[in-house]
């Protein structure tokens, strides 16, 4: 995992977890704008589908881990799925990359396992939702055009915690960190 | 895994399981078929559910109180279990705690390895799923002028039934499909390897 997050030009410190945890808060914060800001019960609001990809897309990238892509080593957690990643694809991408920045140690596995394990419960949850609420009117407390626009809200949601989920469980989990010392002396300068 | 017979079938060896696997999505899938011809999964999808969960609890466990594979919480049973003899009565009734078996549900690390493990791997195939189904769901919101009105709501309909009962037991599955057969050690603990010296 790395300790700083490159974002315009700056390098931002995050090495420790509380730091981690404030972007995790802002991170799901924004998402939350987002969707607040398309949603109209009554209307069809397609535009949110394409924010929110977009959303997961540029905030995926600064997360990392389903982030597998060439760019992705600048990413706060390392790519999931790079040890398995063709070795010519790997060596294309990550040329300039240190090998450490990139591959992942037995306990990085062991963790990003766990992180998708705790992440599994709300599948599940929005799944059942979503054929609960897609059907019949529930109790005539909304209309059926009502309720099926919440299940489209809650397909929006559970794409965006799908692809980010397990990061923000990584941020949010792992202990303090040794300062970057690059981002501390650019900080310092 | 905590049990190895499921209905008085034993299942120590691996292809068992695979096809104790195999045959319970095979009932799930008739199940799903016929209740969309029945009424469309309009109550009898609420039946297919609680099968699927009634499957987790006796059959595959993992989420369940019971089942092959041990509570993936670790956690033991809230209530006490069922005396299995007297001696026992007489020890409830005296207000002395029966405790259940640690091996019956506590996981050791291998096993807690293995059940993260398979929650990665099962997580890739259900993301691909909610992926269809967010393009489902866009698309439905400004339908193509391809498709007739409704199709795409009844697609998504008849996809979101099966990925809740894949959701709730597909890394119990991965389990009892990757396990590999299991050896009875007191089978080699008893027979020595026998050693001739000729003369």
């Amino acid at each position: 995992m790395k300790t700083y997050l490159s974002f315009f030009g700056r390098k931002l410190d995050l090495a420790s977890r509380e730091r981690r945890r404030w972007f995790v808060v802002v991170f799901y914060i924004s998402a939350a704008i987002i969707i607040c800001v398309d949603w109209h019960p009554d209307g069809k609001s397609g535009q949110m589908a394409i924010n929110v990809i977009i959303f997961t897309m540029l905030g995926g990238s600064f997360l990392g881990g389903y982030a597998t892509w060439k760019n992705a080593r600048n990413s706060l957690v390392k790519p999931f799925e790079a040890n398995n990643l063709v070795r010519d694809v790997r060596d294309s991408w990550y040329r300039d990359a240190n090998r450490t920045d990139v591959w992942n140690d037995e306990r990085e596995l062991a963790r990003r396992d766990n992180a998708h394990y705790r992440a599994w419960w709300y599948f599940p949850l929005i799944f059942w939702l979503a054929f609960f609420l897609y059907d019949e009117p529930v109790y005539h407390a909304f209309s059926l055009a009502v309720q099926r626009r919440i299940v489209f809200l809650l397909i929006q949601i559970g794409f965006i915690l799908s692809f980010t989920l397990p990061q923000a469980i990584l941020l949010w989990t792992e202990p303090d960190l040794e300062p970057d010392p690059e981002s501390e002396t650019a900080s310092t300068s | 895994m905590r049990k190895t017979t499921v209905l008085g079938i034993n299942m120590e060896r691996r292809a068992s399981r695979r096809r104790l696997v195999v045959a319970v999505y095979a009932i799930f899938a008739l199940l799903l078929a016929a209740g969309w011809m029945l009424d469309r999964l309009h109550t009898s999808g609420i039946y297919i559910y609680f099968a699927a969960m009634f499957v987790n609890w006796r059959v595959f466990g993992g989420y369940g109180t019971d089942g092959l594979i041990k509570p993936f919480t670790g956690k033991g049973p809230k209530n006490a279990p069922m005396p299995s003899n007297l001696a026992e009565l007489e020890l409830r009734v005296a207000g002395v705690p029966i405790e259940r078996d640690p091996d019956d549900y506590r996981n050791d690390e291998r096993e807690l390895a293995r059940r993260d493990r398979v929650h990665y791997q099962a997580y890739q195939g259900v993301v691909c799923v909610l992926a269809v189904l967010w393009l489902i769901a866009m698309w439905e919101a400004h339908p193509p002028r391809f498709l007739a009105p409704g199709v795409l709501a009844i697609l998504l309909y008849a996809i979101v039934l099966p990925t809740v009962i894949v959701a709730v037991t597909l890394p119990q599955a991965i389990i009892l499909w990757t396990e590999p057969d299991m050896i009875d050690e007191s089978e080699d603990s008893v027979t020595p390897p026998v050693v001739t010296v000729g003369r």
